[in-house]
């Protein structure tokens, strides 16, 4: 569905003018639900993935990757195109690596033959949130069902002696569907380290794991 | 033949220009008034100015009076006509006789006896003169000069001291003037030579250095508007001691050398600026005097390395002035201040990717919440106002309001949570199951919605859940890197200021008084908290602070550290460098 047929005038200037070269247009589609909808948003979303390119603001790329992410349940194959295509004009930045890698595992947009060599593998990081360009592209990996993914993300997790750093890691893999990141978390399920609470231990893992399947049940 | 001048105990004779030196010693004079002043000490009395009359007649040199007598005869001594002979002294007769003694007196008697009473033994005499110059070579007026026993002069306009005609001896000789030294670029120092000699019978020159003393010191502050920089961090290298800044006193440290550890403790500042972005500063220049003022425009800037900024301020013009540059690339640098070859000042440079972090934020209704409203735009702006000092801007998108009356099983644990009745919300302590039980009931209602606004993904949430009953603590998140926090009070500034502290702990920022958090604070400020804080004056960039009490989570050094317990929470808004360095940028 083209923007310009659902979305309302003034949301459908906003697209038009928006300038992507500018990290003002970052929060463009969030902006255009809050003023329209999703149908609208999504719509948006499919107009800026045949604007982008190399020219592109970092955040404006960082944020349609999000948008990717945040939509991915609500895209058909041909929306997906649209946005694998995109994926293609824009070039990968280890600095977006969070937002990259997310819109690429919810869409299951395959880019693996495409980013092979490109990521630079280093496993020496303590948050899924900070220099974890390899953690994001493992979730993506096996996402994607790479052989040996799931087992490089197991790794990392097993070798993690905090029990906050590992709480976390845990988190973030379960994010991943699938019965093997199920098998990965039940390991931990009898795990009495615990998290960090900001005055003292928090939570011990074992609860915490118990807690990511009740989320997996329901999602 | 000459005439001895004066009785048998004196030691000179008057000479004509052509007699034989014969042994003899010359004595010299500087000029026509020292040869006055011999004579007038010498020739005395009558009867002895008579003789040299007499002899003197010969050689054409007469006058009716006694003073114009000397005067022509210290001018024949002046052009050499005539000279003046000094004898060996005589040795002490034994037994009595008169005693030898360079002093203008002679000692009294032993033995007095008749004859002529002696005259005063002449004194001996020399010159000093002392020239002041600045290292340009030219005259420096107002000095003043000190010899000494001889006493102290000022310079004249060519920079000259003259002393005149002096005892003969060895000085101590100073040259001193208020805001100037020996070197262009350094304290606040006389010029001085040590010992020395004054010959008799010689005109001494002494060349000494004061130098009008130039802006030696260069150091920076934040700038008064808060839009115009990111993060200004003055706190990491916090002075160790009074007058620990390496300005400081002005500018009497000297010449300085930016040291290469850049966590050295000499109040040097921290900046942080994103790449590709400009960040301000007040640069400040302090020297005294008026005359260093042109080296405002002769100092130049260099950033070490080169590639992470770069400087937009091409010229300082004022003393204190804007300073700005930019971001280059990833990584960390100083920038230094050079004036006349020296470093004058410096602050350091930590320099990242800006990124934009997604916050969603809601309000929980439950039986015992009520929905706050609260005011998304003015909480982004109060957000993004602290964490642009780590070069993140926060994007808040409004999720609304989450009710969750109808969870039956979140409300049977939320009721567990009121430990007593009509009490406060987790009055027993904060239970961090609940907590992330709420937030997985609250994404899962988001995430069934149709319409409305939806989650995004991967955005840390902040949850404004407000008991009725009140609650226990300002807000928390369930553990540190976690990405839902909640603040229990509704909004205003407070409640803001504890939803920021409470997303820095999202972001993996820790308490002071968390002991894994120790990499997260210069050691030395870590090392203050549990101490009395003492109060700080407001700078540019952040408001004065009280003293305050002992505290286990409040940095003496830093009360106002956002990640601690400062009790004015208008006031807790600053993150320091390894803060910077630490927290989550996704």
């Amino acid at each position: 569905m083209n923007y310009v047929d659902i979305c309302p005038p003034a949301v459908v200037y906003q697209i038009q003018q928006a300038d992507l070269r500018s990290a003002a247009s970052s929060n463009l589609i969030t902006w255009v639900e809050e003023n329209s909808d999703r149908q609208c948003a999504i719509a948006a979303m499919e107009a800026i993935a045949a604007r982008l390119t190399v020219d592109s603001d970092l955040s404006v790329i960082d944020l349609f990757c999000n948008a990717v992410a945040s939509y991915a349940h609500m895209l058909d194959a041909d929306q997906k195109a649209v946005i694998r295509e995109a994926y293609l004009h824009f070039p990968y930045n280890p600095v977006i690596s969070f937002n990259y890698f997310l819109g690429l595992r919810n869409t299951h947009i395959d880019l693996r033959e495409e980013l092979h060599g490109r990521v630079k593998i280093n496993w020496d990081f303590h948050s899924p949130r900070r220099d974890a360009e390899t953690w994001d592209y493992y979730l993506y990996l096996a996402t994607m069902d790479e052989p040996g993914a799931l087992e490089a993300l197991a790794h990392k997790i097993a070798e993690t002696k905090n029990g906050n750093d590992a709480t976390l890691l845990l988190m973030s893999l379960a994010e991943v569907p699938g019965k093997g990141v199920d098998d990965i978390l039940k390991l931990y399920a009898n795990d009495k380290r615990t998290a960090d609470a900001v005055d003292g231990p928090g939570l011990p893992i074992s609860a915490n794991v118990g807690l990511l399947f009740m989320m997996r049940g329901t999602n | 033949m000459g005439i001895r001048i004066g009785d048998i105990t004196s030691r000179f004779e008057l000479m004509n220009w052509n007699e034989p030196l014969a042994g003899r010693t010359k004595r010299g004079f500087v000029g026509h008034d020292e040869a006055l002043r011999f004579l007038q000490s010498h020739l005395m009395s009558d009867d002895v100015i008579a003789e040299a009359r007499r002899w003197s007649f010969g050689l054409g040199i007469h006058h009716r009076t006694n003073r114009g007598f000397l005067q022509l005869l210290a001018n024949a001594i002046t052009t050499g006509e005539v000279w003046v002979s000094e004898l060996e002294r005589l040795a002490p007769a034994k037994g009595g006789g008169v005693q030898p003694g360079p002093g203008p007196e002679p000692g009294p008697s032993p033995s007095p006896g008749p004859g002529p009473k002696p005259g005063p033994a002449p004194k001996p005499v020399a010159e000093l003169l002392v020239t002041v110059k600045n290292l340009f070579g030219k005259g420096v007026e107002g000095v003043t000069v000190t010899a000494g026993a001889l006493g102290t002069k000022t310079t004249d306009k060519d920079g000259i001291a003259d002393f005149g005609t002096v005892t003969p001896g060895t000085y101590d000789i100073t040259a001193a003037k208020a805001g100037h030294g020996k070197v262009r670029n350094g304290p606040e120092l006389m010029d001085e030579k040590k010992a020395v000699a004054v010959p008799d019978g010689s005109k001494t020159k002494v060349d000494l250095i004061q130098h009008p003393e130039c802006a030696n010191v260069a150091f920076f502050e934040g700038p008064k508007t808060r839009a115009n920089y990111f993060g200004f961090d003055h706190k990491t290298n916090i002075k160790a001691a009074v007058n620990g800044e390496y300005w400081v006193p002005v500018p009497d440290k000297g010449t300085l050398t930016m040291p290469t550890n850049r966590f050295t403790r000499d109040e040097a500042r921290w900046v942080s600026v994103a790449v590709g972005k400009q960040t301000e500063l007040e640069i400040n220049y302090a020297f005294k005097g008026t005359e260093c003022i042109p080296c405002l425009a002769n100092s130049t800037f260099q950033i070490i390395p080169a590639t992470v900024a770069e400087v937009v301020t091409a010229k300082i013009t004022a003393k204190q002035a804007v300073f700005k540059i930019k971001g280059l690339a990833v990584g960390e640098a100083s920038l230094k201040v050079i004036c006349d070859g020296h470093d004058i000042g410096w602050f350091h440079i930590w320099c990242e990717v800006e990124k934009e972090l997604l916050i969603d934020v809601a309000t929980i209704v439950t039986n015992r919440a009520a929905a706050a409203t609260y005011d998304l735009a003015g909480l982004s702006t109060y957000m993004n106002e602290i964490y642009q000092q780590h070069l993140v801007k926060l994007n808040l998108k409004d999720l609304g309001v989450i009710d969750l009356k109808s969870n039956v099983a979140l409300a049977t644990a939320e009721t567990a949570e009121y430990p007593a009745a009509g009490g406060l919300f987790q009055q027993d302590g904060i239970h961090e199951l609940f907590m992330s039980t709420l937030d997985l009931a609250a994404k899962t209602n988001v995430v069934n919605r149709t319409t409305g606004a939806s989650a995004r993904a991967g955005a840390r949430r902040l949850y404004f859940y407000v008991p009725t009953a009140g609650a226990q603590w300002g807000g928390m998140v369930v553990n540190i890197g976690h990405p839902a926090t909640f603040i229990f009070y509704a909004d205003g500034t407070p409640a803001r200021n504890t939803g920021a502290h409470e997303i820095g702990h999202s972001m993996k920022l820790r308490h002071p008084s968390d002991p894994s958090g120790a990499a997260q604070f210069a050691a030395h400020n870590l090392a203050t908290i549990n101490t009395a804080t003492l109060a700080f004056a407001a700078t540019n960039t952040e408001p004065a602070s009280a003293a305050n009490p002992a505290h286990t989570n409040i940095l003496a050094n830093d009360p106002t550290n956002l990640m601690g317990y400062w009790p004015d929470k208008t006031a807790r808004k600053y993150l320091r460098y390894h803060q910077w360095k630490a927290a989550d940028r996704s």
